[in-house]
């Protein structure tokens, strides 16, 4: 998997998030996760500030609903509806992009990430002038994969904090 | 003493955990009332008796920091406690709201700092009305 600037980070920030709001552990996994996208579902944040773009997650739908479940304190085998899945993963969304853009920017700067929404995909990197891909990570456990990327507008040259 | 608790956050999870993990800090909670948004939250403060708010602060309609301003414009509502959850980041924006005298819990957060924040804010309470 080609290597990108903020990769480690990302990797960080998404695994301790997830540890935290559902105690579930995931380890890297090295490969892209397989599976057509009609098997995972997508959450973006938007984020504008210093420098602009959009942190992507997209789980499995088997890591989603154990990740809603334990983020609710359901028990083993609740059913979990499609509904709250989607909130919990755009509420994951939201606090990972929350806590990666001081970590590669700078925890003076303000930035405003809008209300995460449902994407059809993982985005594309654009090689025209649009988002580029800044950080990627796929992560893995027995139930399946997590894959979190942020893109940033090209137009803006982020290094990393620190 | 019970507390009316109001809980804002655009995302019903959130809310859900906020109030489960309220649970488990062995707060001693009353009434629970929910808002999605910052507008929602003022209508449920002027409808209900509440004694303390979390909100978040990116939420659509009205945000958390718009819904605090209005409630400190209000001599009903301008000492109400106030607690924000958010991933907020900007140690700039965090001092802004802690200037408008909210207290701040970082996402993800535990049982424990929300008892901690709470026993303190119930402190400063009690504190007050004893002055």
């Amino acid at each position: 998997m080609k290597k990108n600037q903020h990769d480690q980070v990302v990797y960080r920030i998404a695994a301790e998030t997830i540890e935290a709001l559902a105690l579930m552990f995931l380890v890297p996994d090295e490969e892209a996760p397989a599976g057509s996208d009609i098997d995972r579902i997508t959450a973006s944040a938007c984020f504008t500030g210093p420098f602009s773009g959009q942190l992507v997650v997209s789980v499995s739908r088997a890591v989603l609903v154990e990740l809603t479940g334990n983020m609710l304190g359901l028990d083993d085998g609740t059913p979990v509806p499609l509904e709250q899945q989607r909130d919990a993963l755009k509420e994951l969304a939201n606090v990972i992009c929350g806590n990666l853009l001081p970590e590669i920017g700078d925890v003076q700067q303000v930035f405003h990430i809008e209300p995460p929404i449902i994407l059809d995909a993982m985005p594309e990197p654009q090689s025209d002038g649009g988002e580029s891909l800044a950080g990627r990570a796929c992560l893995t456990t027995d139930s399946g994969t997590a894959e979190v990327a942020i893109f940033i507008e090209q137009t803006q040259d982020v290094g990393v904090a620190g | 003493m019970s507390l009316n608790i109001l809980v804002v956050d655009d995302s019903s999870v959130v809310r859900a955990m906020i109030i489960k993990t309220l649970g488990l800090a062995g707060i001693d909670v009353g009434e629970v009332h929910q808002a999605s948004n910052g507008r929602e939250g003022l209508d449920a403060i002027d409808a209900h008796w509440i004694d303390l708010v979390f909100a978040d602060l990116n939420m659509p309609v009205m945000d958390g920091e718009e819904m605090i301003d209005q409630l400190r414009a209000n001599p009903l509502w301008e000492d109400l406690p106030l607690v924000v959850i958010s991933t907020e980041g900007s140690a700039t924006r965090i001092a802004r709201l802690e200037e408008k005298g909210a207290y701040f819990i970082h996402k993800p957060f535990t049982p424990e700092r929300i008892r901690d924040v709470v026993t303190q804010l119930i402190g400063h309470e009690n504190e007050k009305k004893s002055a």
